[in-house]
């Protein structure tokens, strides 16, 4: 897992599962590297094939995050089982889902 | 099965491995993906929620696949949780809580099992569909439709059912005290009759009782006894039974009856239109009595509840009516051994208290009863001449007639003392006495009269039907065994009297035919010889009539082997001293 900076966007790449396993880890790493140059977050999700309730609530942390900025968490590409996922727990109206 | 570690990167792998096995057993990729949420859910739970000391115990996991559904089982070491009915979304500010949403949403079926060791969450879903939610039920056509009616149907009769259990209960435990001590049976049948009509919504009841000869029902108790005949014969009714209470128990079944097909005779029921049903009592496959209960014309049939209800007031009416039984036979059964007891103390208090003592004789007496009461008697008294008189008797039987007729003879005995020195004029006065009595319950009386003329040293004896006298000295035994008819069989019967000399140093015996007819343990009796050749031994070696006694107890005893005595037993022994 790891993050670069793109003007105003902290990107966080490189993770294929979001689950009990790693959402400390993709929690603290983005609360670490969100400064203040950064206003929006977005999350690859090409690489992720499966997310669970604690991976969402660290998504849920970021996102807070961001508004307090004024900016958003955008999630990039997420596969199909992401999507159903997600609106399954109404989190599509929550998050800004792009699809690159 | 697969166990992991109580982590969360070890249930993330078990579930993944899971996937795996579901894969080979052909879950789409959709299903998939909603298993392993699932089971990573179930798992994170478990590991999350675990206590301290669990955090070492495994996590199971069990899959069941069929052809058109997946189980799985997962079983965790926490303090458990309350699944919620409809778990609902939080709001988005949380970052919790929603794992049960989606294990409930993902399933048909979601059931949290708490253990006492361990809990189980229990997930199912069909294979190939949708997740389907319950309440989705109402709109999956007809069928389902159906399918709820008959399950609320079902739902309904079973709470019937504990209703009536229920009900059941509660009358036995409300009733059950007040049988034990205040009311009498048909009072608490009436009570408790009443409290059923009221349960199964009945309008009227009969309750007979079988009569103790078994050949007709009786009337316990009636909702309107006015209208119910007192007793209904049941043996002339054997090939066609007169009415439905008839046929019950004759048949010792359940009978039926209702308004269209209404029981021939119903007129000994107190209504002659209805429906109902007559219940045989049983207990212990006997037949107590029956039990008819009622509704009147135009209502429906008891319902199945009902009918559990009214059978088992029945059998529990029942059982407690012979409980009553048991406990009046054997208060019944308490008074007569006491009463028994009494008339053993009254007939023991007619026996002499102390045995004449008079110069030159000393005497012994045995006196043993094979029952509470004792058919047989003696006595013993100084005569106003000097001499020594001695009789004993045995009342035909045993038991409290036997000892009613020996305290009489004792009565008639001693009112005609003044003949004792003749006692075969005795013996035909005290017959005409008591003929009429004996006569009257054919018993009879067999007794021995014994006078002793110690001045001219002679003795006098006479018999009826009573065993011989014997008399042994140092030279051997003298029988004098003449005797007439039993007291009692005869109005005129007379008696001769015998005479022998009382040698020095006699030994002198009388007795009961309780001595010579015991048994040794093969039944073979004992007989006079062995009686003869004891008291011979006695004179050759002058015991004392107290040792003799003992020695011939002994002899009895030992005759017989341990096995009880059959019959009474009593002796009298007299010891002449040498001069």
């Amino acid at each position: 897992m790891r993050t670069e900076t793109r003007s105003d966007v902290l990107f966080i790449t490189g993770f294929t599962n979001l689950g009990a396993t790693n959402a400390v880890l993709f929690k603290e790493l983005a609360h670490a590297q969100f400064d203040q140059t950064h206003k929006n977050v977005e999350a690859d999700f090409s690489e992720v094939r499966f997310i669970d309730s604690v991976g969402l609530g660290a998504l849920l942390s970021v996102h807070k995050k961001a508004c307090e900025r004024g900016g958003r968490l955008v999630l990039v590409n997420p596969a199909d089982n992401i999507r159903h996922f997600l609106e399954l727990l109404h989190m599509d109206k929550v998050f800004h889902i792009a699809q690159l | 099965v697969l166990e992991s570690a109580c982590n969360a990167s070890s249930v993330a792998s078990a579930c993944w491995q899971l996937r795996q096995f579901l894969a080979e057993s052909g879950l789409d990729a959709l299903e998939l993906d909603q298993w392993e949420i699932v089971l990573i859910e179930a798992g994170n739970n478990a590991v999350q929620h675990a206590t301290e000391v669990a955090r070492v115990l495994p996590i199971r996991f069990e899959l069941h696949i069929s052809s058109n559904s997946v189980c799985a089982c997962v079983f965790d070491h926490t303090p458990g949780f309350t699944m919620p009915s409809s778990p609902e979304l939080p709001g988005v500010d949380s970052e919790a809580g929603r794992g049960l949403f989606l294990i409930q949403s993902l399933t048909d079926c979601a059931r949290y099992i708490r253990g006492r060791e361990q809990n189980c969450l229990y997930l199912q879903r069909g294979r190939g569909q949708e997740p389907v939610a319950m309440e989705m039920l109402a709109v999956h056509g007809a069928a389902q439709q159906d399918l709820l009616v008959q399950t609320q149907l079902t739902l309904d009769r079973m709470t019937e059912e504990l209703a009536s259990c229920y009900e059941i209960l509660s009358a036995i435990f409300r009733f059950s005290g007040q049988f034990a001590g205040e009311l009498k049976p048909e009072a608490f049948a009436r009570k408790w009759l009443e409290d059923l009509l009221k349960t199964v919504q009945g309008d009227w009841y009969v309750f007979r009782v079988l009569t103790p000869d078994g050949l007709g029902l009786r009337l316990a108790a009636a909702s309107n006894s006015a209208d119910a005949i007192d007793e209904l014969p049941l043996a002339q009714f054997q090939e066609k039974p007169a009415n439905s209470e008839c046929e019950a128990a004759i048949k010792r079944t359940d009978v039926w009856f209702g308004s269209a097909a209404l029981i021939p005779a119903a007129d000994v029921l107190p209504v002659r239109d209805g429906c109902g049903l007559s219940h045989p009592i049983m207990v212990n496959e006997k037949l107590l009595g029956v039990l008819t209960i009622g509704r009147k014309a135009g209502n429906s049939f008891f319902e199945a509840a009902h009918v559990n209800v009214i059978q088992l007031f029945g059998d529990f009416l029942g059982a407690q009516f012979l409980n009553e039984e048991l406990h009046e036979s054997q208060a019944r059964a308490r008074v007569a051994k006491r009463e028994l007891e009494i008339a053993s103390e009254i007939q023991h208090s007619f026996l002499p208290k102390e045995l004449p003592c008079m110069p030159g004789l000393e005497l012994a007496t045995h006196y043993r009863s094979s029952s509470l009461v004792c058919g047989d008697f003696y006595d013993s008294f100084q005569t106003p001449d000097g001499g020594l008189f001695l009789a004993i008797a045995d009342v035909m039987g045993k038991g409290l007639p036997a000892a009613m007729f020996a305290t009489v003879f004792r009565a008639q005995l001693r009112a005609g003392a003044d003949h004792a020195a003749s006692p075969g004029a005795f013996m035909a006065w005290l017959n005409r006495m008591l003929f009429a009595d004996l006569d009257r319950v054919q018993m009879f009386i067999t007794a021995r009269f014994l006078w002793v003329n110690m001045a001219e040293r002679r003795l006098v004896t006479a018999a009826a039907g009573h065993p011989p006298l014997l008399v042994a000295d140092t030279h051997g035994v003298h029988e004098a065994g003449q005797t007439g008819f039993p007291l009692g069989v005869f109005p005129d019967s007379r008696y001769v009297e015998e005479e022998l000399a009382l040698p020095d140093g006699a030994r002198i015996l009388l007795f009961t035919d309780g001595l010579t007819e015991s048994e040794d343990p093969t039944g073979r009796p004992l007989g006079l010889q062995p009686l003869k050749d004891a008291l011979h031994r006695s004179a050759r070696l002058q015991e004392t009539s107290q040792d003799f006694k003992c020695a011939l107890v002994r002899m009895l005893e030992e005759f017989r082997g341990g096995t009880a005595a059959k019959d009474d037993e009593t002796f009298l022994v007299l010891a002449g001293h040498s001069t």
